[in-house]
């Protein structure tokens, strides 16, 4: 370790000319790059290729998003230091220290930073964003579906918000945890300065943010109306909005990709001393099988979102099955990515969710080695399941067999570690705070959500599940009564390390009771509607399924002010919450060893890790999980 | 690796790095992105595979044409794309994925030479050039085709291949030109991963293009 107490690296004073050309780029030139160059292009397509009958629009619209894309990311900073590399200008120390946010107090979180707890800051604060924008479009669903023959919204506007909806809340659930923790936490939890590429890190989250706007572009350009799923035939009838979606899609892989490898790349190689695999704590197994996963994933997304592309812009015929193409080719590469992107965004939330339960159980993880077996058996399983999603197609009846197989085979692992959070927190001492709460409500959610899953892996069930609400139900409880519920414990238990200050608890839990209620009020009426045979994604209903959907509106509402609670309890707590100490829970891994703000390289002495993170209840000796400096101090943190 | 001097260590993020450190993270995520670039491609080689087999409404090719007697001429029409294709398409195609196996065996050559200490950015700007043919070639092969995108399924794919070449090639043409310039100014007299990773990434660039190639050729 280089820096002492007495010479932090943030202190270093920097010349007038370091960071050069990051000196005058922020989100303001960012924006001012992206829709400037969008412009340009716009322009060039209008005057060149516009004339084209069948694709003129839909190439004017791609063009203009490249130009967006491309400019924003210019002009923001993302591309710098490739520029310099070709040109051979290295960066130098001070420029390093200036893009790491050395010196420019808050500003820093508008700007091109390096620092993984700005990144993983500004990553939280995006997953805010879409979390409004995407709960949002819900209630408008929810406000169409709250009378039959409801005239709230077109039948079209209400197809172009269910898609959007839809996508927006899967962008927001796969960064939800793998941007602002793993970014954050995860590499102090291993003992890192940092992550392995900081500036990949800092591209991953402006890339990401350049994909929103092209998203909610689409409702200008005439909507998608496919569902989030895009399914061709239907996604290559859409008009340009498909063209705006699939360019989302496209950046969001591209920041997913780079975000994954460094994660792996961080733990593979930067963990301190000590911190043996067996020694991670479950959170940093999560994040790394969570970013393996995905660079499975990633890629079938970007082939079937370039192949609509192109089907849109050349007249390609991928997917148009007049000229040779195959819907099926869109839905089997779709779901080759889609189903692991389920556990993409499911392990690590369940990854942080072990670190609240042992922490406020005052227990060792239960059957830690079981756990990091079962997420990896989760992850090799999941590649093998993807067409139980099409088993009302018609697609190769015969793999119906196999498919339902490997499909419930998912369901042991799932369980193990299901079990092994009950076991967590079996005859624990159990310290009932904030994230624990949101640890219970998650049991109660996932365990639904996991059962109605068999309903659906097992072919005649699904035959009549599969187009109705009851499916709709399912991935809410796994989803957002999952994967969400457990990221939000998982920031509740890191609010005051990020944000230095501690959470509302009171606000928190009035947020808390209002969530779990308004949840089960919404979902469970939709699982009702679903055993009734109401299809789902239509705007208008029977009347005979209007008591359940009536219910369901109120549930939703419901849920959306304890959001809403949520939020402001977030919001107020961050601005002028009492300051947190840096280790409120008296936790043993190393994010809470360290103090709080923690300084540039996390850590002011040189860390040794001795022992596993969970050794509550322990002997002395294995309670102690690192040693610090020559002196080999047992804890550096402060307020215990 | 030759021993590390004070002016080599690199600071990405503020924070100290030696190149041997730089060396193994870069390679290590080098490797990663490979991986799914493998797996992209291999869903490519899948999805020429899946269509060709289904032949939607005989929409991959027109599937009674011969030599003797060739489908007519024109586009817009699934049926009608030229038997010729599948003679005249492996030329270029050929071509292509010859050079940029050779752009990343000069680069290959280079690091050797890099590691003796001997010349190597004359060595890199030969493979720069190489690959800037193959870019050109590529781009060429476009205009000569004697079908385009929308005559059906097979000739959608094709072209979709040689996109996918075309952008890789870019990239590669992208990470040579930094490597050649730094080369040129002697940046790699002391520490040359860098050129190691251009070398990995060029071959991996050539053998994909060698597989879409004989997916193309062999599978038409």
């Amino acid at each position: 370790m280089t820096t002492t107490a007495e010479h932090r690296l943030e202190d270093t004073v920097l010349g007038s000319t370091a960071g050069r050309f990051y000196r005058h780029q922020n989100f303001g030139t960012g924006l001012a790059g992206g829709i400037g160059l969008g412009f340009l292009l716009w322009l060039l397509g209008e005057y060149t290729v516009n004339n084209n009958p069948n694709f003129g629009t839909d190439m004017v619209v791609a063009l203009t998003m490249l130009g967006w894309v491309i400019g924003f990311n210019l002009g923001i900073g993302t591309f710098n230091a490739v520029l310099h590399w070709i040109l051979g200008h290295d960066q130098t120390k001070e420029d390093e220290l200036y893009a790491a946010g050395v010196g420019q107090g808050k500003s820093r979180y508008w700007k091109y930073c390096t620092d993984h707890k700005v990144v993983g800051t500004q990553y939280l604060i995006l997953v805010f964003v879409l979390f409004f924008i995407g709960g949002t479009l819900a209630m408008m669903i929810r406000t169409q579906l709250l009378t039959p023959n409801s005239t709230f919204l077109s039948p079209q506007t209400y197809n172009a918000i269910v898609s959007i909806h839809g996508m927006t809340m899967i962008i927001a659930t796969i960064i939800m945890v793998s941007g602002p923790f793993a970014n954050f936490i995860m590499p102090i939890m291993i003992g890192a300065k940092d992550m392995a590429f900081p500036r990949l890190n800092a591209m991953s989250i402006w890339v990401v943010v350049s994909a929103v706007p092209p998203l909610m572009a689409t409702f200008f350009v005439g909507g998608v109306n496919a569902g989030w799923t895009t399914y061709a035939p239907l996604s290559t009838q859409d008009g340009p909005a498909m063209v705006c979606f699939a360019f989302t899609i496209i950046t969001f892989v591209a920041s997913v990709t780079v975000a994954g490898i460094n994660t792996l790349i961080t733990v593979l190689t930067m963990r301190a001393p000590g911190m043996t695999f067996s020694r991670m704590p479950v959170f940093v197994w999560a994040s790394v099988i969570g970013g393996a996963l995905g660079l499975y994933a990633m890629p079938a997304f970007l082939l079937d979102m370039t192949m609509m592309v192109v089907d849109h812009t050349t007249g390609t015929s991928f997917f148009v099955a007049a000229q040779g193409g195959s819907g099926w080719l869109w839905e089997n590469v779709f779901w080759i990515m889609g189903h692991p992107e389920v556990y993409v965004i499911l392990i690590p939330p369940v990854g942080a969710l072990m670190e609240v339960l042992s922490t406020f159980s005052r227990k060792p993880v239960f059957a830690y080695k079981m756990i990091i077996g079962a997420m990896i058996g989760i992850a090799g399983l999941s590649i093998m399941v993807w067409a139980h999603h099409m088993f009302t197609t018609g697609w190769a009846p015969d793999l119906a067999g196999p498919f339902m197989l490997t499909t419930e085979l998912i369901s042991i692992p799932t369980g193990i570690v299901f079990l092994c959070a009950i076991g967590t927190m079996w005859r624990g001492s159990n310290w009932v705070r904030l994230p624990m709460y949101f640890g219970f409500l998650f049991v109660w959610n996932f365990i639904i959500g996991g059962v109605t899953g068999i309903y659906l892996s097992d072919v005649p069930a699904d035959d009549y599940f599969h187009g109705n609400m009851f499916v709709t139900a399912h991935f809410h409880y796994t989803l957002l009564g999952g994967a969400m519920i457990a990221g939000t414990a998982g920031l509740c238990y890191w609010f005051p390390k990020v944000t230095g200050r501690m959470l509302d608890e009171k606000t928190g839990r009035w947020a808390f009771w209002t969530i779990a209620i308004g949840f089960q009020i919404t979902y469970l009426s939709q699982f009702y509607e679903g055993f009734k045979g109401m299809p789902r994604r239509v705007a208008n209903y029977d009347p005979i399924f209007a008591p359940e959907n009536l219910i369901s509106s109120i549930g939703a509402y419901i849920l959306m002010a304890g959001w809403i609670v949520l939020l402001y309890a977030i919001v107020s707590s961050w601005r002028s919450g009492p300051i947190a100490p840096a280790n409120p829970w008296s936790a043993k891994s190393l994010e809470w060893q360290t103090l709080t703000p923690v300084p540039l390289e996390n850590f002011l002495e040189d860390v040794t890790v001795v022992n596993d993170p969970y050794g509550y209840g322990q002997s002395a000796e294995l309670q102690v999980h690192a040693v610090f400096g020559s002196t080999g101090a047992a804890h550096h943190g402060e307020g215990h | 690796m030759s021993a590390t001097t004070e002016h080599d260590v690199t600071h990405e993020g503020g924070h100290h790095d030696t190149p041997e450190q730089r060396d193994r993270k870069e390679l290590s995520a080098l490797v990663l992105f490979i991986a799914g670039d493998a797996i992209f491609l291999i869903l490519e080689i899948l999805a020429w595979f899946y269509l060709r087999a289904l032949d939607t409404q005989n929409g991959w090719r027109f599937s009674e044409a011969t030599p003797a007697n060739p489908a007519t001429s024109g586009s817009n029409n699934p049926h009608t794309i030229l038997h010729e294709v599948a003679k005249a398409a492996p030329g270029w195609t050929i071509l292509i994925a010859a050079l940029s196996l050779i752009a990343g065996l000069a680069v290959w050559w280079a690091e050797g030479n890099a590691r003796k200490g001997a010349a190597h950015a004359p060595i890199l700007g030969v493979s720069l050039i190489i690959a800037l043919a193959a870019v050109g070639f590529q781009i060429y092969q476009f205009q000569v085709l004697p079908f385009t995108t929308v005559d059906g399924t097979y000739a959608s794919m094709f072209e979709f291949f040689m996109g996918s070449v075309l952008a890789h090639l870019v990239l590669v043409v992208v990470v040579l030109l930094g490597v050649w310039n730094r080369a040129r100014k002697g940046m790699y007299a002391q520490v040359w991963y860098q050129i190691r990773l251009a070398r990995v990434w060029t071959l991996w660039v050539a053998i994909s293009g060698i597989l879409l190639a004989m997916t193309a050729i062999f599978f038409a």
